[in-house]
């Protein structure tokens, strides 16, 4: 069931305290897009159902550290859900995206839950990306979503390691200046 | 460790997922201890946040809810969130107090903790880090490392991973608050090794330490730091006792 982003911040709250009716509702509103993340990250059903258990885990234990100044409620727990992803894909498994090439496509702005807020940060950083070249731009998604290593973007690429560091960085440099924070 | 001056840059690699296992490791260690590299990561997560919210969304499997259920109702689970939210208000307490009251603080923590909390079981899985895994190494751990808090013991068991002539594994643990690896041994052959627990002991340093296994020439590293990069990793987990006598 969709929560609003304060309904989500109140219920992480509640979450903090103790209360598992409030962990019930931040898990309905939030799992599908939390197991969506690491099963593209991990690639196998069966690691991502052991990681996403981790995830929300670790989120009873740590809504107490969620500080709403900081951060949107979906980014921390996205993070956290990420995090955990990447460390265990780091040393299982290798994603074929020749299988899944929907995956690359930047999706619209479509999100019903989404305050105007959350839609100005996404359109934001949308168009920073639009601005890097098309290959810089896809190494940096592939990147993201699937959390491959310079080594491996450079044998995806036949480029060396140093070329893809230099590359993925020079990018980010030009995210963070566009994005002008 | 992570020898990486251009901290943003490294704390926008970390965010994106780019850097290699041992590198992400390191990351995780020094940004316990490098206030810059923290808010840098931090900057990250915001800026890059946006691009995880329209990720495509896949239904979870129905049972799993009741599991994490299960594993948040568990005691151990119950003492480390009660330890957390007591953890944060001591915190907030010493934040404004004199130093000494915040020792005093630390303390009276430190002895309730031990009051609520029976040690825990820990244990960390470590896999392969560098190089190409082999069928075995992916569907198996190269090591198996336990610490057992009542006896102050780490014990490291080989799994998959083969003994190379003129070569060691050490074992080293990199904990919240130590910036540099500590060696806890050096694996000669197929038998587990035994180690005390670092000294000053202090369990909540060890949940979620990062263990990691190098290859060193015979006899293990001279230097008191790994000579190459780390070879096999792990991340120590508290373990439920009971769950796991059930289950054999």
């Amino acid at each position: 069931m969709p929560l609003s982003r304060q309904q989500l911040i109140e219920a992480l709250g509640r979450v903090a305290q103790g209360d598992q009716a409030a962990f019930a509702a931040v898990y309905a509103a939030t799992s599908l897009k939390l197991y969506g993340i690491v099963v593209r990250i991990l690639g196998r059903r069966d690691l991502a159902d052991e990681v996403l258990q981790e995830v929300y885990v670790r989120v009873w234990q740590s809504a107490v550290d969620y500080d709403a100044a900081t951060s949107s409620p979906i980014t921390w727990l996205a993070t956290i859900a990420r995090n955990r992803a990447l460390d265990e894909a780091k040393r299982k498994t290798m994603v074929s995206l020749e299988e899944r090439p929907e995956l690359l496509q930047l999706p619209g702005d479509d999100d019903p839950s989404a305050n105007l807020e959350e839609m100005e940060e996404r359109r934001r950083l949308y168009a920073c990306l639009n601005e890097l070249e098309p290959e810089k731009k896809e190494i940096v998604l592939l990147v993201y979503h699937y959390g491959l290593t310079r080594e491996e973007i450079a044998r995806r690429l036949n480029r060396p390691v140093p070329t893809v560091k230099t590359w993925l960085r020079r990018s980010l440099e030009q995210i963070k200046a566009c994005l002008g924070q | 460790m992570t020898e990486d001056d251009d901290i943003d840059g490294l704390a926008a690699e970390y965010v994106l997922g780019s850097l290699d296992p041992s590198e992400r490791v390191a990351v995780d260690v020094r940004r316990r201890s490098d206030r810059a590299l923290a808010d840098a990561i931090r900057g990250w997560e915001r800026r890059l946040g946006p691009l995880s919210w329209r990720t495509p969304e896949v239904e979870p499997p129905p049972h799993l809810f009741e599991a994490i259920l299960k594993k948040i109702a568990a005691p151990r689970s119950a003492e480390v969130v009660f330890l957390r939210r007591h953890a944060k208000r001591w915190r907030g307490i010493a934040a404004a107090a004199t130093a000494i009251a915040a020792c005093l603080g630390l303390t009276v923590g430190w002895f309730l903790y031990e009051r609520i909390a029976e040690p825990p079981l820990l244990v960390a899985e470590l896999y392969r880090a560098a190089g190409t895994s082999t069928a075995d190494e992916i569907m198996h751990p190269a090591f198996v490392v336990s610490v057992d808090l009542n006896a102050c013991t780490i014990t490291a068991r080989p799994v998959t991973a083969q003994p190379r002539p003129g070569r060691n594994y050490q074992l080293w643990i990199m904990r919240q608050g130590v910036p540099a690896p500590e060696s806890l041994g050096v694996l000669s052959g197929p038998e587990p090794l035994t180690a005390a627990c670092p000294v000053p002991i202090a369990p909540p340093t060890l949940l979620n330490a990062t263990l990691a296994v190098s290859q060193e020439p015979d006899g293990g590293s001279t230097t008191g730091t790994p000579t190459g990069p780390f070879a096999f990793l792990g991340k120590l987990m508290a373990v439920d006792r009971t769950a796991e006598g059930k289950s054999r």
